[in-house]
C-alpha cells in the first residue's frame, strides 16, 4: 500500500509538469552530505575521497571548492549539518543497532572552520530514533511526529536540553531560522476533522493568536479531485510567509514529503534531471540542492539553467548514437486499406522498431507514420487524425460511418478481447466509435461533424 | 521518412565521473537515457555503457565488471567491500535503503541492497585468497 501511495504521488507530481526546466548549474561527485548557509553563496559538504571523507567548503557562485578541511569526521554517519549563529557548524550523527530497523540518534558535534576542529558536544545514550533537525539561532529542534511528542530542544550555547514549552499540548510543526521561531499547534485543539489552528511562537516563547490551520488529512483516491495532502492554510496576511518557510524546512525530502509541500513540489517538477533525483537536500532563496545517482546537484533558483550542460564530447555522443543505431532496426509497412484511402488524404505506414538486447532476445515496439509526398509525421496523438481527413469524406449515414470504422480497424486493429465491443452509434449529433472496454468504461473515438457532414474533430476518450 | 524515424529516439548521455568508480574500474562509464519520442507517455530506458579501447558495450550483468577492476583494487577488508557496494549501487542505480547490509563469509561478500517481501536482494561477490574479485552475481534471494 505504501508503495502504491508513492506511485500515486509520483504520478501526480509527474502530471504537474512545468514548462521551464531548471538543470543543475553544477554537480559534486561522491558528496555524502550538503548544507547551504542561510542566504549566503557558500555551502558545506562532506565529500568522499580515496582514503577518507572530509568537510569541504564550496563557493556556489564560482562553482568551485573554496576550502578543504582536515578535521577527522565522526566515525558514525553524519545525517544533518546545521550552520549556527555562533559561527560553528553542528553535525548530527546516527548509528545502527542490532535488532533496530530504524537508525538511532548518536551524537552532536561542532565544527569550527577557523580551527579546522570537530568536537563532540553531546552523546545520546538512549535508543532514540533519529529525528528531524532544524536550528534557530543556537537552538537545535529535534522533532518526530508532532502528534506523538514535543520536540527536544538542544541549546548549543549551554550544551543542555531545555523544555520546548510549559504547555505540554503545544507541538512543533516546523522551526524557521529565517523568522527566528516555530510554527506550532495545540494538540488538544485538533478536531474530529484532523484540522488544528496554528500559531507562531517567537524566540522568547510568546505565542500569537491563530494565524491559520494545519490539516493533517491525507486522501489518496483514484478520483483525482478527492486527492489531498496534509498542509497549512494561512488566515493572517502577516503570516503568509509560513507557506514558503514550510517549503524550506524539514530537509531532506523525498517523494512523499515533497508532495506535502506545494511550493517545493513545483520546483521539483521543474528540475530538468528530475528522474535522476532521489532526495532534495536543502534550499534557500537562491539555490536548491538535490542528491541522486552518486552526485549532489546544485540548482540556481534565481537564474535557472534552462539547457542541459553537455558534459560528454560530441565524439562520444556520436559513438553512443551509433551503438544504438547498430542495435535497432526499423521496418516500414504501408497499411493497405480502401477505407483508409476513402477517409484520409494521406498514406499510413506501420513502423516496427526492433532492438537487439542480446543474442537471444529482442525488444519490439511500433508506431504509425502518416504522410504524403515528402511530408511525414508520427501519429503520437489520435487527435492528429482530424487534420488528415479528406475534405471529400462525409458521414451522412451508417454506411459512411462503417467506412470510417473500417479505416479505424485498419489503423488500430482491435485485439481479441476488444473485438466484441467494436461498434458505432450516433448520439447528440456526433458519432461514437467504440473500440473496446476497460473496467466497465467504454473507450473509443468521438467524431464531430460540421453542417456539411464533414469531420470537424476526432477525439479519443477512455470514458465514452 | 527515414530521417523522421531516426529522429524518434532521444539520447541523453552523462559520463559517470565518480572518483571512487574511476579508482576501482578501468574504462569510461556512460549513463544513457533513451527516450522513444513516438510514445506520448514519455517512458524511457536507462542503460550504462562502458567504453574501452574505442568499443562500447552495455553493462547488463554485474559480472561483466570482473575484467575491468584495476590491479590495485583488492578486497582485503570490509571497507574495500563497502567501496564496491557503493560502486555497484551507482552503476545499477540501486536507491539507498535502510536494508543495506554487508556480510563476509570467507572469500564471499554478501551485499544486501534491499528487502522485498522478506527476501534480501543484492550482490554476491567472490574473491580469491589475494582479494581479487572473481565473480559478481545479482540475486534476489541472499541467504545471510
Amino acid at each position: 500500500m505504501k508503495r502504491l501511495c508513492y506511485v500515486l504521488v509520483f504520478m501526480s507530481l509527474a502530471l504537474n509538469t512545468w514548462a521551464q526546466k531548471n538543470y543543475p548549474s553544477f554537480s559534486i561527485e561522491d558528496c555524502l552530505s550538503f548544507c547551504l548557509i542561510n542566504d549566503e553563496t557558500i555551502a558545506f559538504g562532506i565529500v568522499e575521497e580515496e582514503d577518507r571523507s572530509r568537510l569541504v567548503l564550496f563557493d556556489l557562485e564560482n562553482k568551485a571548492v573554496k576550502q578543504k578541511f582536515d578535521a577527522a569526521l565522526p566515525e558514525n554517519q553524519v545525517v544533518f549539518m546545521l550552520p549556527c549563529d555562533d559561527g560553528l557548524l553542528y553535525l548530527l550523527t546516527m548509528n545502527r543497532k542490532e535488532g533496530q530497523r530504524r537508525p538511532l540518534f548518536d551524537a552532536i558535534y561542532s565544527f569550527s572552520y577557523k580551527e579546522d576542529k570537530i568536537r563532540k558536544v553531546y552523546q545520546e545514550l538512549a535508543d532514540v530514533v533519529i529525528p528531524s533537525a532544524e536550528i534557530v539561532r543556537t537552538k537545535i529542534y529535534l522533532a518526530g511526529n508532532p502528534f506523538t511528542a514535543q520536540p527536544r530542544v538542544f541549546d548549543v550555547s549551554t550544551k543542555q536540553f531545555e523544555e520546548f514549552s510549559e504547555n505540554k499540548n503545544l507541538r512543533l510543526l516546523f522551526a524557521t531560522d529565517e523568522q527566528k521561531g516555530c510554527v506550532v499547534m495545540d494538540k488538544s485543539t485538533v478536531g474530529d476533522d484532523d484540522v488544528a489552528p496554528i500559531y507562531f511562537m517567537d524566540e522568547q516563547g510568546s505565542i500569537t493568536p491563530t494565524v491559520g490551520n494545519y490539516d493533517s488529512r491525507m486522501v489518496m483516491s483514484s478520483n483525482k479531485a478527492e486527492n489531498k495532502m496534509p498542509g497549512m492554510s494561512i488566515s493572517d496576511v502577516d503570516y503568509e510567509w509560513i507557506i514558503d518557510a514550510f517549503d524550506r524546512s524539514g530537509f531532506p525530502h523525498s517523494s512523499f514529503s515533497i508532495a506535502t509541500r506545494p511550493g517545493l513540489a513545483k520546483l521539483y517538477n521543474q528540475l530538468g534531471n528530475r528522474d535522476e533525483v532521489r532526495e532534495l537536500l536543502d534550499m534557500n532563496a537562491s539555490y536548491l540542492v538535490a542528491k541522486g545517482k552518486g552526485k549532489v546537484y546544485i540548482y540556481n533558483l534565481k537564474h535557472p539553467v534552462t539547457q542541459k550542460l553537455q558534459s560528454v564530447s560530441d565524439k562520444d555522443v556520436e559513438l553512443i548514437r551509433d551503438y544504438y543505431r547498430d542495435k535497432t532496426t526499423y521496418t516500414k509497412t504501408k497499411i493497405q486499406s480502401s477505407a483508409l484511402q476513402s477517409v484520409y488524404k494521406c498514406h499510413f505506414y506501420q513502423v516496427n522498431e526492433t532492438i537487439k538486447l542480446d543474442e537471444y532476445s529482442r525488444k519490439e515496439d511500433h508506431f504509425i507514420v502518416a504522410g504524403s509526398g515528402d511530408d511525414y509525421q508520427v501519429l503520437k496523438d489520435k487527435s492528429q487524425l482530424t487534420a488528415l481527413v479528406s475534405a471529400s469524406f462525409t458521414i451522412e449515414d451508417e454506411q459512411e460511418a462503417a467506412v470510417f470504422q473500417d479505416a479505424l480497424n485498419a489503423l488500430y486493429p482491435p485485439d481479441t478481447f476488444d473485438k466484441k465491443h467494436v461498434q458505432f452509434s450516433k448520439k447528440d449529433g456526433q458519432w461514437q466509435f467504440i473500440r473496446g472496454e476497460s473496467f466497465g468504461d467504454k473507450k473509443g473515438f468521438i467524431v464531430k461533424l460540421n453542417s456539411s457532414s464533414q469531420i470537424s474533430e476526432i477525439k479519443y476518450s477512455d470514458h465514452l | 521518412m527515414d530521417k523522421l524515424i531516426d529522429s524518434q529516439v532521444k539520447l541523453e548521455v552523462e559520463e559517470l565521473t565518480s572518483s571512487r568508480l574511476k579508482l576501482m574500474l578501468e574504462g569510461q562509464f556512460f549513463k544513457v537515457k533513451r527516450t522513444p519520442l513516438f510514445k506520448s507517455h514519455g517512458g524511457y530506458t536507462d542503460d550504462v555503457l562502458i567504453k574501452s579501447d574505442g568499443e562500447l558495450w552495455k553493462l547488463d550483468d554485474p559480472n561483466l565488471l570482473v575484467d575491468r577492476f584495476r590491479a590495485n583494487y583488492l578486497i582485503k577488508e570490509k571497507s574495500d567491500a563497502l567501496k564496491l557496494q557503493k560502486v555497484l549501487s551507482l552503476l545499477f542505480d540501486d536507491a539507498p535503503s535502510q536494508d543495506q547490509a554487508l556480510v563476509q563469509k570467507g572469500n564471499t561478500w554478501l551485499m544486501v541492497q534491499r528487502e522485498w517481501f522478506g527476501e534480501k536482494q543484492g550482490y554476491i561477490v567472490t574473491t580469491d585468497d589475494s582479494g581479487q574479485v572473481k565473480e559478481i552475481n545479482y540475486t534476489d534471494q541472499i541467504k545471510l
